[in-house]
């Protein structure tokens, strides 16, 4: 527990003299006045200001009234014209005034200035339609209230599949009619016109647990392990059967559809190059996950690969709640097969780990490393220094992976606009260029079913 | 692909001299006034970064400045040496990825602004800095610790369609000498 502030000392002042003061902590908003060289002044005195000596300093408050509370000893000073955080003041000893922050207000309000009618006249009609929307489904589960909780879960569940695809044409009109009215905006508009959104539809993201979680981001980062379960599982979630159709939405888009694509991709490229180095011994076929996330494609092969004793896996994530999630799935898949797998948790971020020049001696070298999820966030200077280091990881005739979303990935602006979520797109060619100084036997480029995610696949010569 | 590579005397007036010779260079390549003070000024930023919080046991350590123009970006590059410790890169880390949280950097330099108004910072790092890079310079902020111990920061500011490229460099304005940067 804090122990109690010391008193600072102060003057007030105003019409009716200067009184010394010894000031005492009581909320974060006020503080108790005590008069040692003299009485009090009456109830509801006003001051001019407060003068406060703080260490070497002295700061001069607003207009303050002083309140006598019948179960404290001293009066209580309350502040007429401004908000001070004497919290901050008293244990330590910081002067923060918080209309500062209300400065900024004209700043953002000036935002809008800069917004195009077009994108207004848009904005205005989807925040109308979607309150439309949300009206009608909050009154028909309004009407299922009072019914059994059995009652009213069938009754969501009919609505759900009745409203779905209704719902969905008209989100995806939206988001037609989005893409059309930002068709010509620079990167710069895009983010100026994805405030603006932002702050329309910002009761309707905090409602769709997806949505509130790519915006929110509260590890610090979007695409955390826990959006990722979020996509794999594609599930209705939310308070409300509009919520829960809002937040199923973006899980449909092809973006989410890449994501589930590469969970099973990533198995099949494992075996193609699995099969160019058997027979392996036991824990001989190594392989590494940068940016593991979840790992699910790794549960899904161990739970399926008839003889799962030959891998070596190793999970390198900088999220250790990620890892954990990966631990956990991995253990689930051990304890249903009764076998124990060799699996290593690396918990570095690629950003550090390359200042290792014992990386090789430390984690080994592997027959396949891949990289999901992980390119989309690292600039070209980054993503060239990571990509050069990982095939540096891979034994000569291995494989190294590496998957990035194409610049015209189509759920680009909705993810933008809906999610705040930007990714660092690239093109076949500025994917090729980050190993293009590497030796490679082989480079290979190909895209999953959706055609949003590509893949550059390098083959170390043998 | 146009490229300017220099190494720079950790020194704050050494510093202040760089203004002319970034932006000499990315006139040079043709681009926008408003594009040539931006990149500028993310190169002004990184090195000063690169000064405050670089770790210089001798003068052999020093900072190298990599200005690179391509046909749809333009990237400043600062490299500095590292010091033992890891928990500042840490927080770089993490403020780096916060601010590339916004799509709108504009949200994170609010942000930025509400956090230094609710608790001014007494001497430590703001964070203002990278932000303004993101968001006046209209830059994706990045990192990474090479085998060499050097914290390498580097800044990519998307060029719009139509931005010339492939000019070749134009000669800096500046006498290496005046301002103790040497061409690597």
């Amino acid at each position: 527990m804090n122990a109690a502030p010391l008193p600072l000392p102060g003057t007030l002042f105003g019409r009716d003299g200067r009184f010394t003061v010894q000031l005492k902590f009581a909320t974060n908003a006020s503080v108790f006045a005590n008069f040692p060289t003299g009485t009090a002044p009456p109830d509801r005195s006003e001051f001019d200001g407060l003068v406060l000596e703080v260490e070497d300093r002295a700061y001069q408050l607003s207009r303050c009234r002083l309140e006598v509370e019948e179960a404290q000893v001293d009066p209580r000073l309350v502040f007429l014209d401004d908000v001070y955080d004497f919290s901050a003041l008293f244990r330590e000893h910081r002067m923060v005034d918080l209309r500062r922050v209300f400065h900024n207000v004209a700043l953002v309000i000036a935002q809008k200035d800069q917004v195009s009618p077009q994108f207004r006249d848009y904005t205005a009609n989807t925040v109308y339609d979607l309150s439309v929307y949300k009206r009608f489904f909050a009154d028909q589960e309004a009407m299922l209230r009072k019914e059994p909780a059995s009652v009213r879960e069938a009754a969501r569940g009919a609505l759900l599949r009745a409203q779905r695809t209704r719902f969905f044409d008209f989100m995806d009109r939206g988001l037609l009619g989005l893409r059309q009215v930002t068709a010509s905006f620079d990167d710069e508009e895009h983010k100026r016109h994805g405030y603006y959104f932002r702050r329309h539809v910002w009761e309707y993201i905090q409602g769709a647990p997806f949505l509130a979680r790519t915006n929110l981001k509260p590890r610090g980062y979007a695409g955390d392990s826990h959006m990722m379960e979020m996509i794999y599982e594609d599930a209705f979630k939310g308070n409300s059967v509009f919520s829960m159709l809002l937040h199923r939405h973006p899980l449909a888009s092809a973006a989410a559809r890449a994501v589930r694509n590469r969970r099973t991709m990533v198995p099949l490229v494992l075996r193609r190059v699995q099969r160019e180095f058997q027979p392996l011994p036991p824990r001989g076929f190594r392989f590494l996950s940068v940016a593991c996330g979840p790992a699910f494609e790794v549960c899904d092969l161990l739970a399926e690969e008839p003889e799962p004793e030959h891998f070596h896996c190793a999970l390198l994530d900088q999220d250790t709640e990620a890892l954990a999630t990966a631990r956990a799935g991995i253990q689930r898949v051990q304890r249903a097969r009764r076998r124990k797998f060799s699996v290593a948790y690396v918990n570095e971020s690629v950003r550090t780990m390359l200042k290792r020049a014992d990386q090789v001696d430390r984690l080994g070298r592997f027959h396949f490393v891949y990289s999901m999820g992980l390119f989309d966030y690292l600039t070209p200077p980054v993503a060239r220094a990571v990509a050069k280091r990982l095939l540096e990881l891979v034994v000569p005739g291995g494989t190294l992976l590496i998957g990035n979303y194409h610049v015209d990935n189509p759920t680009r602006r909705y993810m933008e606009y809906w999610m705040d979520w930007t990714l660092y797109y690239r093109t076949e060619a500025e994917l090729q260029a980050l190993l293009e100084d590497a030796e490679a036997a082989s480079a290979e480029l190909f895209f999953e079913d959706t055609g949003c995610q590509m893949f550059l696949q390098v083959r170390k010569p043998g | 692909m146009s490229e300017l590579t220099l190494r720079v005397t950790p020194d704050w007036d050494v510093v202040r001299g760089f203004w002319p010779v970034s932006t000499g260079f990315f006139a040079g390549q043709g681009l926008q006034e408003e594009t040539v003070y931006a990149l500028s000024m993310i190169a002004q930023e990184l090195l000063e970064n690169a000064v405050k919080y670089g770790h210089y046991p001798d003068d052999a350590h020093g900072i190298a400045v990599s200005l690179r123009v391509l046909k749809s970006e333009a990237t400043v590059e600062v490299k500095s040496p590292a010091g033992p410790d890891d928990a500042p890169l840490r927080r770089l880390d993490d403020t780096i990825q916060w601010i590339r949280g916004f799509q709108s950097p504009f949200e994170a330099y609010m942000e930025r602004l509400k956090a230094v108004a609710m608790s001014p910072p007494s001497g430590g790092a703001s964070g203002l800095g990278l932000v303004r890079i993101a968001y006046e310079g209209q830059a994706v902020l990045d990192f990474y610790i090479n085998p060499q111990y050097e914290l390498a920061v580097s800044a990519v500011h998307r060029l719009p369609d139509g931005s010339p490229a492939g000019i070749p460099a134009a000669k800096a304005d500046h006498q290496p000498g005046e301002l103790a940067v040497n061409r690597a």
